[in-house]
């Protein structure tokens, strides 16, 4: 009857057992306190609609996704729909590798969905739902069967920018606990600061250097990450970032990235994609960079940069040989053939973004392509 | 401190209306939490060990916790309970519900108790602002309750237990607001000191046990159709249909098994047949049956509606146990089950009369029943205790039916003849009233309360009722159903209600419109269901005494 399993771990029950000193546990918790700026002293209100409307029209922008896990990394996250037909917007995750990634909307439907674009230097992903839901409702006429997808979606330009100390709700599937047309988790909090962060992914420095939200709800926890945080007025305000430790403590980061962040994440990504789909055309000649990739032959040619040559436009930017390029334009680079097909669709004049990796840190380059020189 | 706030940090200038606003909001909410805290109990067993929480929900010291917080107290059924006021008082645990994670105790050592009433959780949204009290951490020595201020995060949230019969949360209320170890068994409240829901477990993965932002509330209507059962000291079991179903596609869900014999199969549902609604909610997936289904003690009537082809059913059917493992055996209390049959059939005697008529009843009603077109009249004598005879006329008033009781078996027989064993529905509406009436309007004597058990809650017209049986000298048990605002008896069952089947299905009457006939209260009207449906409506016309001869 009940679809589900339960790991142990989620028969967490409270109550101390007999002859157990509560002091103890306590002391050896690994709670953390986290210092807040001043909390409102008032429950905070929203001036048209109330707060129970607000959150279920967020709600119905969050998609469930479920894709790959292994081990301690968890199989499954939240997205934000950015437009009616089905964009959506995630973390970077190794959910994402999945053959068959799956986004649950709002009205429970399930759709197929498909990165369309990688940001290995903000550690985001665009995704694209498939047109139809795989579980089709067999009482539905054809036409609603074949419907074009139509979802409810934030617009990213009438997003707000948020200051420390506002009120913010973060949406997202924390724990999976909601499931099919279950609606997602609501917790509220504020922004507790706008920072950098120094902080690892696992064991991977977090490449992002831009600034983020900082939250004092607990959004560093399985599921969360990719979901949607709302002011009070309900607008677009940023999106969970993925689990992250800080650095320097070992603690979980609760954080966002800024609306501002988000748009810039999906005009690079609209451009990106919209290159990498585009078919090579005969008649222009390709763009230069001046990057030549090591020739060396292993099994699987490794997109490492071997010379650049000088004044060329990479040079300008700051590519350096021994970079390994791990991302072109929204597109993982995982052998040097694909760095090179990649680059004959485009003409001089448009741009490459570039993430290499260079020593232990993902640095992204941009810049524009050049004609050839004679 | 206000402007420092960051509700108004946008704001160019506060203006002194909205401050006046806020600070009013502010001592409002303090009010409420000062108030609540006084309701909230630190629960240890008799040897100050252990802890976790609860709270109090009627003035004479009757209070609410998790069963994961009492499992170990089940024995001497003995512990503490330390209040607001700094104070420890002695704690007996009554009832228990292992698989939905309730107990309660009854606090003692003082005249009247601090409470909270509890609210109606099905009104809870997400996006509510709440509060949880409790003890987190075993913080406080002087037994002030911890307060932790949230957001409603999700409703109707399922949460999986040890095994599918034990520490089961189903339908429950997740929050945001810190749910700590030692919270347990505490209440949450709404923003108006209502309880709803109690408090007893979170989302916890590596982070060690401590909040990571998602806390588990046992709803409060769930809570409240077990109370009637865990105040009279029973081990509540929680109810099954016995039929699983599936999901086929969206929104679409099948009775894949069926146990036989099952109350389902009894009310007539088939393998394949569709689940289109469940007590009242529409039913989209297995998961969400289940979520339901859970909040419900064995023994319940729920409302299914099921479809075969296009053809839809609706049924009232009372679930059947949820059979369910203890470590170690509970043994139910007589003393506290008495006590609260007691309770339960005093209320109801004062208000209905508890002077017994000396005669014999007759009562003349008007019967409408499904399928037949003109109602016919009914003419009901009692002709001795618990014995009588009945004659049914058609419009034009000629006897077309009559029947006999003679305190066991019901006879029928047409105007004229002899007489043959009656329908089980036939029998139950001829003695039905004639023991209702004797069994509660009769003294209350020692004696005749070792006849009564107190069998828990019971549903009628939305409300949670009390549920009692009576072993009687003469003819099956029976069972009544008292409505505690009323204090009217408004159901009376015979067996075989445990076990129904499409040959015996269970009979039961819907009793309402008193008035005072002779110095007692007698219902006007009797609704007649038999296996859940309909099978008629009795409007009694008038009561007549004959005085004894």
């Amino acid at each position: 009857m009940i679809a589900r399993t339960a790991p142990l771990w989620m028969l967490a029950l409270l109550a101390f057992p007999g002859g157990g000193h509560p002091a103890r546990l306590l002391a050896a918790g690994d709670a953390v306190q986290v210092s807040q700026p001043a909390q409102a002293s008032a429950t905070p209100s929203a001036s048209a609609r109330d707060l129970p409307a607000i959150l279920a029209e967020a709600n119905r922008r969050v998609v469930k996704l479920y894709g790959a896990g292994i081990g301690q990394r968890h199989g499954y996250a939240s997205g934000v729909v950015v437009s009616r037909d089905g964009l959506v917007v995630t973390v970077l995750g190794l959910f994402l590798e999945a053959t068959n990634l799956r986004a649950v909307t709002a009205d429970g439907h399930i759709y197929r969905a498909e990165p369309v674009y990688r940001d290995e230097y903000r550690q985001l992903a665009l995704l694209k739902l498939a047109g139809r839901p795989d579980n089709v409702d067999t009482d539905a006429s054809v036409d609603e069967q074949m419907a074009r997808i139509d979802l409810d979606a934030f617009d990213p330009a009438e997003g707000a920018e948020v200051r420390t100390g506002d009120w913010i709700f973060a949406v997202g599937n924390n724990f999976k606990v909601a499931e099919g047309e279950e609606p997602v988790s609501v917790l509220k909090g504020i922004v507790s600061g706008r920072m950098k962060l120094d902080a690892l992914r696992g064991v991977q420095a977090f490449p992002f250097r831009g600034e983020v939200l900082l939250l004092d709800a607990i959004t560093s926890t399985p599921g969360a990450p990719g979901g949607a945080l709302v002011d009070l007025e309900g607008r677009w305000v940023g999106l969970i970032g993925e689990i992250a430790t800080a650095r320097q403590t070992n603690t979980y980061l609760n954080y966002a990235y800024p609306i501002e962040e988000l748009r810039a994440f999906l005009a690079d990504a609209r451009s990106g994609a919209e290159a990498a789909t585009r078919p090579a055309s005969p008649d222009a000649p390709p763009g230069y960079h001046g990057i030549r990739l090591s020739r060396i032959a292993y099994r699987r040619q490794l997109p490492f940069v071997e010379r650049v040559a000088p004044g060329s436009p990479a040079a300008a930017a700051g590519v350096k040989p021994d970079d390994l390029i791990v991302s072109a334009n929204g597109t993982a680079i995982s052998r040097a053939n694909v760095f090179h097909e990649l680059c004959e669709r485009l003409h001089a004049g448009e741009e490459l973004s570039l993430i290499v990796k260079r020593g232990e840190q993902l640095i992204p380059i941009r810049f524009k392509l050049s004609e050839p020189p004679k | 401190m206000l402007l420092a706030t960051p509700a108004v940090a946008r704001a160019e200038a506060v203006s002194s209306e909205a401050l006046v606003r806020v600070q009013a909001a502010e001592r409002e909410r303090i009010e409420v939490m000062a108030r609540a805290a006084r309701s909230v109990v630190c629960i240890f067993d008799e040897h100050r060990a252990g802890g976790g929480s609860g709270v109090i929900i009627t003035p004479d010291g009757y209070g609410l916790t998790n069963f994961h917080v009492v499992a170990g107290m089940t024995g001497r059924r003995k512990g503490l309970g330390g209040l607001s006021d700094g104070r420890l008082y002695p704690l007996e645990v009554l009832g228990i519900d292992p698989t939905g994670d309730l107990a309660m105790f009854r606090l003692s050592g003082r005249e009247t108790f601090d409470y909270a009433p509890l609210g109606d959780s099905d009104q809870v949204r997400v996006g509510d602002w709440v509060f949880a009290m409790g003890n987190p951490f075993m913080l406080a020595e002087d037994y002030t309750p911890t307060v932790t201020h949230g957001l409603v995060s999700g409703v109707h949230r399922y949460q999986f237990g040890a095994d599918t019969r034990s520490l089961v949360y189903t339908d429950c209320i997740q929050v945001d607001a810190s749910i700590n170890p030692g919270n347990s068994g505490g209440p949450l409240f709404n923003m108006q000191g209502e309880i709803i829901g109690i408090n007893g477990r979170a989302s916890f993965e590596t982070r060690g046990r401590v909040n990571v932002g998602a806390g588990y509330a046992i709803s409060a209507n769930q809570v409240k159709r077990f109370i009637p059962g865990l105040r009279a000291g029973l081990l509540t079991e929680h109810g099954s249909l016995g039929a699983t179903t599936i999901d086929l596609g969206y929104r679409k869900v099948v009775f894949e098994r069926m146990l036989e014999p099952s109350v389902a199969s009894a009310a007539g549902i088939e393998v394949g047949d569709g689940l289109v609604r469940f007590g009242g909610h529409e039913i989209h997936s297995s998961n969400q049956f289940a979520n339901y289904l859970g909040t419900y003690p064995a023994g319940w009537p729920v409302s299914v509606e099921y479809q075969r082809g296009s053809q839809r059913f609706s049924r009232v059917i009372r679930l059947e146990r949820l059979p369910l493992k203890l470590p170690k055996p509970f043994e139910v209390d007589e003393r506290i089950n008495r006590a609260e049959a007691r309770r339960v059939l005093e209320a109801a005697r004062k208000r209905l009369g508890d002077s017994p008529i000396p005669g014999t009843l007759t009562w003349r009603a008007v019967r409408s029943m499904p399928g037949k077109l003109l109602p016919e009249q009914v003419q009901v004598r009692e002709t001795a205790a618990g014995r009588g005879e009945a004659r049914v006329m058609d419009a034009t008033g000629t006897v077309i039916a009559r029947y006999e009781y003679n305190g066991r078996t019901a006879l029928a027989g047409a105007a004229e003849g002899s007489l043959t064993p009656a329908s089980p529905t036939e029998s139950a509406r001829l003695n039905l009233l004639m023991v209702a009436r004797q069994v509660v309007h009769a003294p209350l004597t020692d004696e005749r309360l070792k006849r009564w058990r107190h069998l828990g809650g019971d549903e009628y017209e939305g409300r949670v009722i009390d549920l009692l049986e009576c072993d009687l000298d003469e003819g099956p048990d029976i069972r009544v159903g008292i409505d505690p605002a009323t204090h009217e008896v408004v159901r009376v069952m015979w067996r075989p209600v445990d076990a129904p089947s499409r040959e015996a299905p269970a009979i039961e009457m819907e009793l309402d419109d008193y008035r005072p006939v002779h110095g007692i209260q007698l219902p006007h009207r009797i609704r007649t269901y038999g296996g859940g449906a309909p099978a008629g409506v009795d409007i009694i016309q008038g009561y007549e005494l004959e005085a004894q001869p």
